[in-house]
């Protein structure tokens, strides 16, 4: 007891002190375990590999980062971003309108069945999800069978002819991949860009409907503008999280692989961990390079 | 209150009603606001005051009854088709952009060329005294700042009608006075149609040509601020508006023999001292004065006067002031002293029924 009030004392006396305390085990798992590992696996990068007995060479080179520009790496990366990319605006233009809804309209019994609605997938293994979309998108899935009995097969057959987008099914094509990732992902969107959506007063878009403005032009002028901090922090997820996931692109799609498999192909069967460690930096670096666009862009402006 | 005259109002109210599920915000209120003129709606919270401006602006539609703008019907008006714009009580500026974009923003809709707006929002800003703030964002201001931009913004467009929503409610005492007079100054400059919602019954005597006293969803009564004050209709006005002694019927009955509520303002009632040599009124029932005897309870400083509370037996308790030049020649009472209460007839206030 005398000791604790002792404590109470010193800390009234050192409130920096005591700060320090409570942040120095967080700040040592930050500092040591978390950017430690990611500072080792930049590390690796920058070694090699010796290509007769497969050891890792640790001495400082390039040679590892000129292998990853290989026309075929590329290509991998180009594929990685692309689908990424195309993942994060459609999901994006999914979760505008639903989490504007929430934001405005939903109160009471409604909104706890949006917020159950959006987390429930979550509850449930990821795995099992892809599994199941796999099923779904199958040849002989439920997608097919309600196409078939609509007779909408031939739009179907129209997407899936297109060069390199399309295959034999939707479980074995470029947008049966974009599909589910955009499935998977799209909680991570609709929340932030629905907690942007509820800073927005609404005597701020009344203001803009009071001086002039049509629906339109207010969403365009005011709506947008101050939800885009919520779309980007969404996007940082669904870009990010597309950008290194290699489960999804090996479960449904074509067998060209995305970068987050060929990560772990490299640190796996194939033992090269430099080039493993120099693939994880593109997506860190692409990241970097989008953030910065975006910032410079004013997509932070009204934070 | 008014009936439909063919003469067009800068905005009228037809029999308008307006409920949200099982509450009536608005009670078939009945108003006609002439063109120019600066008409305040005054009540406590809750009495549907900003509810009939909402109407007005068209973010609310009323569930009966008409609105007219300038004698045009509005029903099928959305907001962005009305010549009418609002000053938000939480200003409701744009966040991400800068003041001159703010001001500007009706004009950007409109599609006037760039050079022109700004030229306009620097001018209308110069008018708001805001000049020099154009390339601020409105975080950089303070409220009164902001304030004065949501002002320049809505009037930017010169409407027939400016509507203010409580516009001084966040603006500490010194700065809502100063406003109160700049805001007086600016719409007699303008011209403009002014309707003015507030509950601080001293902004609405001091700024307005006619106020509406609201409560409970009705017009309880529309009036010039002195009538307002010196005639108020009903018990509710003459307690809403400034401080005054309500008395019953039946109290003053047993006061004054006068068969009807009735309402005394503190600062009608002149206080004597019992040894006092006036005698004016003395015996005679129908003279101007009307006399009474009270024991003080309570002396309470006010810093330009003091307030006391006077017994006048029959479970009547008035509220009396007396001012600082008053207190001069009669002196501070005790608790416990009796005085004299001298009330002139026409200054006592005769009530209809509470409705």
């Amino acid at each position: 007891m005398r000791s604790a009030a002792r404590f109470a004392v010193w800390s009234y006396r050192h409130p920096k002190g005591l700060l320090l305390l409570f942040l120095l085990p967080p700040l040592l798992w930050l500092g040591v375990v978390y950017l430690g590992a990611l500072f080792a696996l930049l590390a690796q990068s920058f070694f090699s590999i010796d290509e007769f007995s497969g050891a890792i060479v640790r001495e400082l080179t390039f040679k590892t980062y000129g292998e990853l520009l290989s026309a075929a790496n590329l290509d991998v990366i180009a594929r990685t971003v692309l689908m990424a990319a195309a993942v994060t605006i459609a999901a994006a233009v999914i979760a505008f309108p639903i989490a504007y809804f929430a934001a405005r309209y939903a109160r009471g019994y409604l909104r706890a069945v949006f917020y159950i609605g959006i987390m429930l997938p979550l509850w449930s293994s990821y795995l099992v999800r892809v599994y199941a979309w796999k099923l779904i998108l199958a040849k002989e899935g439920i997608l097919n069978w309600v196409l078939v009995k609509l007779h909408l097969t031939w739009l179907l057959e129209a997407l899936l002819s297109l060069p390199t987008l399309g295959g034999s099914s939707l479980s074995v094509s470029y947008f049966g991949t974009f599909l589910v990732f955009v499935y998977i992902w799209l909680p991570f969107m609709i929340l932030p860009l629905q907690s942007a959506l509820e800073r927005v007063p609404r005597s701020v878009t009344e203001a803009s409907a009071d001086l002039g403005a049509r629906p339109w032009a207010t969403l365009r002028h005011v709506v947008l503008p101050l939800a885009l901090p919520g779309a980007i922090a969404g996007s940082i997820f669904t870009f990010s999280l597309t950008l290194g996931d290699y489960i999804i692109p090996g479960i449904i799609g074509s067998s060209r692989p995305f970068i987050g498999q060929v990560v772990f192909l490299h640190q796996g069967t194939a033992g090269n961990i430099p080039m493993a460690a120099a693939f994880s930096v593109v997506p860190i670096v692409v990241m970097f390079v989008y953030l910065t666009l975006a910032r410079r862009a004013g997509a932070f402006d009204a934070l | 209150m008014n009936a439909v005259t063919s003469r067009s109002h800068a905005v009228e109210f037809e029999r308008v009603t307006l409920r949200f599920g099982d509450i009536v915000a608005v009670d078939e209120v009945s108003l006609a606001i002439e063109h120019g003129e600066f008409f305040s709606l005054l009540g406590p919270s809750g009495s549907g005051k900003t509810s009939c401006l909402r109407m007005i602006a068209g973010f609310e539609r009323p569930s009966a009854g008409r609105i007219f703008l300038d004698g045009a019907a509005t029903e099928m008006l959305p907001p962005f088709r009305r010549d009418v714009n609002t000053v938000f009580q939480d200003y409701a500026l744009f966040p991400h952009m800068t003041v001159r974009e703010n001001v500007a923003y009706s004009l950007m809709i409109q599609r006037v060329a760039k050079a022109e707006r700004n030229r306009r929002a620097e001018r209308m800003l110069e008018k708001v005294r805001l000049d020099g703030m154009a390339q601020r964002k409105p975080a950089e201001l303070s409220g009164g700042q902001r304030q004065r931009v949501s002002l320049a913004r809505a009037l930017i467009n010169r409407p027939r009608v400016l509507l203010l929503d409580e516009p001084l409610g966040a603006l500490d005492l010194k700065l809502r006075e100063q406003m109160q007079e700049e805001l007086k100054a600016l719409q007699r400059d303008l011209g403009i149609t002014f309707i003015h919602v507030t509950h601080d019954q001293q902004e609405a005597l001091a700024m307005s040509d006619r106020v509406a006293v609201f409560n409970h969803g009705r017009v309880r009564q529309v009036s010039t601020p002195r009538d307002i004050y010196t005639y108020p209709a009903n018990p509710f006005v003459a307690n809403f508006v400034g401080v005054s002694n309500l008395l019953s019927a039946t109290e003053a009955k047993a006061l004054f023999g006068i068969d009807s509520a009735l309402a005394i303002r503190p600062e009608c009632i002149v206080l004597r001292r019992d040894a006092d040599s006036d005698d004016a009124g003395d015996g005679d029932p129908d003279a101007k004065r009307l006399r009474l005897s009270a024991v003080v309870k309570d002396v309470v400083f006010q810093g330009h006067s003091h307030k006391l509370a006077l017994d006048c037996g029959r479970g009547v308790t008035l509220t009396g002031v007396l001012e600082h030049q008053r207190e001069k020649s009669l002196g501070l009472p005790r608790v416990g002293e009796r005085l004299r209460l001298d009330i002139d007839r026409n200054d006592i206030q005769l009530l209809g029924e509470d409705a």
